[in-house]
């Protein structure tokens, strides 16, 4: 890993020539021993074997960001970046209002919050996310896009790539999104999202995928805007030959009831101390030693835990 | 054995072969969890662990491991295979939603697992991370 991150860009831009002429990306599988179990995906479906279609001269080391210009009937195209983190939102940075922008295909209805969260069909989809390059009231990087792209297809993505970033400060994400318009349609049938690790030569982050612009339960004219209620195809007016099929999920752990004798604490990982939440001592502890922990005082005692002096939990 | 996995809102480990996210806060407590015992990973996880004051022993499938006591780090197999053998899971959850392709196959409750405690902290590129414990 460290000589990868050694590697000049030009070099990892033939790996990734490489990787595409291959079929696949130079990293191991799954650990041995484990196994795979398709998953519901019925949000997005995986386009190329997950490689992005980026060439050696499209991936760069250096920030920028580009939409296309609308077209003559005012829908977006591609938006590209290079996604470091001095494109992102600054610390404590605001979203700024894009209730302004009409999308083409901007047709909103609402519909019983049962059967879309929020209530509201459409969101104003960014094609590049405002958690990647801040981008506000740019009616280039905006979509008519449904709740359901937008949360369970589109955002996941972006969550991972912006976490991958904070984690990885110097490091740069390429990025690139392009919305598919059928013919003269003024709403987009999905948008295909491709994104590569640069630094790390997609270790971190590859990935080629297709998010369906539908709505579960919603019957889109995709010409105009207009919907209706109505059965889905799912995924509309697409082909799922390469999608993992929807499906029982796995079981996901977590939650469960904690013990009735359950205490809150606030623990010092690094003195060891643990305090009521109320602990003058709290205010001042800093960050990376700060837990708030709930659970019985005897399993805290049990791993070297002991009380305040001062709060005498 | 113990075993340490991270999760995001839906169970998610992993997409496309990679981990889902990472935290260096997350390393930090999986150190202090393992304290002076030996923490078992696979060689995909070594990177998180490079300059990692815990003892490491990279494996193959660290699930195979025979030592009753090991810690496990687990990003990309299968615990349900192994679930007899899990005296502890220790769970990080992201509290985020990311793309999967890998899930959690671990039904906790079946396994004879319980959950004791519940921790929230601040990641380094996370909001909130909470940390669950079960124990058999």
């Amino acid at each position: 890993m460290k000589s990868l991150l050694r590697l000049g860009t030009s070099l990892l831009a033939l790996l990734l020539l490489l990787a595409t002429l291959t079929g696949c990306l130079p990293f191991p599988g799954n650990d041995g021993g484990g196994s795979y179990e398709p998953t519901p995906l019925a949000a997005f479906e995986v386009r190329n074997d997950n490689i992005p279609y980026f060439t050696p001269d499209e991936i760069v080391s250096e920030s920028y960001e580009h939409y296309s210009p609308l077209d003559s009937l005012g829908r977006c195209g591609v938006a590209m970046a290079c996604i470091g983190t001095d494109l992102m939102p600054k610390e404590g940075e605001k979203r700024g209002s894009i209730s302004d922008v009409k999308p083409s295909g901007w047709e909103q209805e609402e519909y019983d919050p049962e059967l879309v969260d929020g209530g509201y069909l459409y969101n104003r989809a960014h094609l590049i996310g405002w958690q990647l390059t801040a981008e506000n009231a740019n009616r280039q990087n905006l979509i008519t896009g449904t709740k359901y792209m937008n949360n369970e297809g589109m955002l996941p993505f972006e969550n991972m790539v912006a976490d991958y970033l904070k984690g990885h400060r110097s490091n740069h994400v390429m990025y690139r999104v392009t919305p598919e318009f059928k013919g003269n349609n003024l709403v987009a049938s999905g948008v295909l999202m491709e994104a590569y690790s640069v630094e790390d030569g997609g270790a971190g982050i590859c990935f080629c995928v297709y998010v369906f612009n539908y709505q579960p339960g919603i019957v889109i004219n995709y010409a105009d805007g207009t919907s209706a209620l109505g059965e889905t195809t799912v995924p509309p007016d697409s082909s799922t030959e390469d999608g993992v099929e929807d499906g029982e999920g796995t079981i996901t752990p977590g939650g469960g009831e904690l013990p009735e004798e359950s205490e809150t604490f606030i623990l010092n990982t690094s003195t060891k101390r643990y305090h009521k939440p109320t602990c003058s001592g709290v205010s001042t502890m800093k960050e990376e030693n700060k837990q708030e922990y709930t659970g019985t005082r005897e399993d805290l005692e049990a791993e070297g835990y002991v009380p305040c002096g001062t709060c005498k939990p | 054995m113990t075993v340490i996995i991270c999760l995001d809102d839906r169970g998610g480990m992993a997409f496309n072969n990679r981990r889902q996210s990472s935290d260096v806060r997350v390393i930090a407590d999986i150190e202090r969890v393992v304290d002076d015992g030996i923490l078992y990973i696979s060689d995909y996880s070594e990177e998180l662990f490079e300059s990692s004051s815990a003892s490491v022993i990279s494996l193959p499938d660290p699930m195979q491991t025979q030592d009753g006591d090991a810690f496990v780090f687990v990003e990309r197999g299968s615990l349900r295979a192994h679930a007899d053998k899990i005296d502890r899971l220790i769970i990080y959850k992201w509290n985020r939603h990311y793309p999967s392709d890998l899930r959690c196959d671990l039904d906790v409750g079946a396994a004879g697992l319980r959950l004791v405690s519940r921790r929230e902290f601040k990641g380094d590129c996370h909001e909130k991370i909470t940390r669950e414990d079960y124990k058999r």
